[in-house]
């Protein structure tokens, strides 16, 4: 039995319960669209933050480190090599305000010089993190990174989560009810020749089909809840904007971004199915079969 | 030897004795009815010939294997080679077209689409459906839906039909029709045919009827 037609086949058990598949792929695409569209809404705002936090830097992050070690100089060109930081020459300003061993890198992306300012391989280059000194200038968009990574780290990660086990158990519930309501199909593909491989693979292929559906149908929700956010908060976002920022420059706040926990949910949704599947792998048993052709 | 040996089954569910210590022996090529009463046990004489049920005790032989004795890949060759099975009421998947219907036991041994598709339009050549292939269950009659089960049990090629009260559902017209074809088929190749039915039309066909009167069988040549 080839793909084409194990898939031909699921895709039939699809239009033979039109209703049944649809209310699947609506309540499980508008669970996770929720969180998508939560997810899409907050990236885009951080985006615009980002925007505003940087405009005065052209988008661009300059950090200022110290480290105190004198027997260990080395270490931050290291590091600015490893993050992508190159070291500028400061202005005549920030000399008469900075230490002399002080040294300023300018960073052209955020994420890179957010990794480079939490100091997280301390250990790998075996230096003292307490004797090492750095932070932002003329611009807040670390701090504005930061924010919103915890935001999501501690709300959106544990919804998903969360979403997860729901969904896994939804679809294992609509696979129960629908196999236990296929006995007949069951058994008649068995009396045709098919072996129980072939039976579990058409309908994985089944709920794979139904995820991949409510896939689009989730994505589908979270562009229309963006759509409406931004509409809704233009105003609200643009004078909030310009007050935390008020030499920036008036950018669209556009509520849509995307990132990788994004497409990370949707593959929650596929990664849902095989769970799901496992759970109500016994129905496909012989003895389960005989004895529901005798139900019936 | 037949090609069907029934040794001292028996089945029961609970308490209720629906089959009591049935001793059968089927001929290649005959064509078998089994009859009784409602609930006397046709259906599950059937399905225990069939391998869908297990006996509460004896053996079935079928074409020199016992059925409770075979293995996973033997049960699915048993039952893509050895029987062919036509469930009571026509049953047919209503979202698969005719043609779809009659392939899905080729689709299910791995024959290739255009070999399985020739011999499922030959079928329905012989079985006069052929004009009906690519219509879905709901928009054809009752006869030919009938026609459309034996069709997709025949693709194979198999030795033995269990037909499960297949003109139930038919006027007296169709249920000849069906009859006739099952009766050509048996003749034609040498098919053996066990039909579970109180329709008394189908004993016209039959060579042997076999009754269940309190889970008991009298047999009677014809």
């Amino acid at each position: 039995m080839k793909l084409r037609e194990i898939c031909f086949l699921s895709r039939r058990e699809i239009t033979a319960y039109p209703t049944r598949s649809r209310a699947t792929v609506i309540v499980i695409g508008i669970l996770f669209g929720l969180l998508l569209a939560a997810l899409v809404i907050l990236q885009g705002l951080e985006n615009v933050t980002l925007k505003f936090a940087g405009s005065a830097t052209d988008g661009k992050v300059y950090l200022v480190s110290i480290y105190s070690d004198k027997n260990n100089q080395d270490l931050i060109h290291q590091r600015l090599a490893k993050y992508g930081g190159i070291v500028v020459t400061p202005t005549n300003k920030e000399i008469a305000q900075l230490p002399e061993s002080a040294i300023i890198a300018e960073f052209n992306d955020v994420i890179k010089a957010y990794n480079y300012f939490e100091k997280t391989d301390s250990l790998e280059l075996y230096y003292d993190v307490a004797k090492y000194e750095i932070y932002e200038l003329h611009s807040k968009q670390l701090a504005t990174y930061r924010w919103f990574m915890n935001l999501k780290a501690k709300f959106v990660r544990p919804a998903s989560l969360v979403l997860l086990v729901v969904a896994v158990f939804i679809l294992a519930f609509t696979m129960s009810h629908i196999l236990s309501q296929n006995t007949r199909t069951f058994v008649l593909y068995r009396s045709l020749g098919a072996s129980r491989a072939q039976l579990i693979l058409i309908y994985f292929a089944y709920m794979l089909q139904l995820a991949l559906r409510a896939i689009v149908f989730a994505g589908i929700i979270a562009v229309i809840l963006a759509g409406i956010s931004t509409v809704i908060g233009w105003r609200y976002f643009s004078t909030e904007l310009a007050i935390l920022y008020p030499l920036a420059p008036h950018y669209p706040p556009i509520l849509f971004g995307i990132n990788w926990q994004c497409l990370e949910t949707l593959l929650w949704m596929l990664i849902a199915v095989p769970p799901a599947f496992l759970l109500c792998l016994d129905q496909f048993s012989n003895q389960k079969l005989a004895l529901k052709l005798k139900g019936d | 030897m037949g090609i069907i040996q029934l040794q001292n089954v028996s089945k029961q569910y609970g308490d209720k004795i629906i089959l009591r210590d049935l001793n059968l022996d089927i001929d290649t090529g005959s064509f078998v009815a089994i009859s009784g009463e409602s609930g006397a046990g046709k259906s599950t004489l059937l399905n225990i010939i069939g391998g869908l049920e297990q006996p509460t005790s004896g053996r079935i032989i079928i074409d020199g294997k016992n059925v409770a004795e075979l293995n996973a890949k033997e049960r699915v060759n048993f039952y893509r080679h050895t029987v062919g099975i036509i469930f009571q009421g026509s049953y047919l998947q209503p979202q698969l077209t005719l043609l779809e219907n009659i392939t899905l036991p080729g689709i299910f041994a791995g024959i290739n689409k255009k070999e399985r598709t020739a011999k499922a339009e030959q079928l329905a050549i012989t079985l006069g459906i052929d004009e009906q292939l690519k219509s879905l269950p709901k928009k054809v009659s009752g006869g030919q839906a009938g026609r459309a089960c034996i069709a997709r049990a025949l693709l194979l090629d198999p030795k033995i039909i269990l037909a499960d009260e297949p003109t139930s559902n038919l006027d007296e017209t169709n249920a000849r029709v069906v009859l006739d074809v099952l009766n050509k088929i048996r003749r034609q190749f040498g098919v053996t045919v066990i039909v579970a039915s109180h329709d008394k039309t189908v004993f016209e066909f039959t060579t042997e009827v076999i009754t269940i009167i309190n889970g008991a069988a009298q047999t009677e040549q014809r």
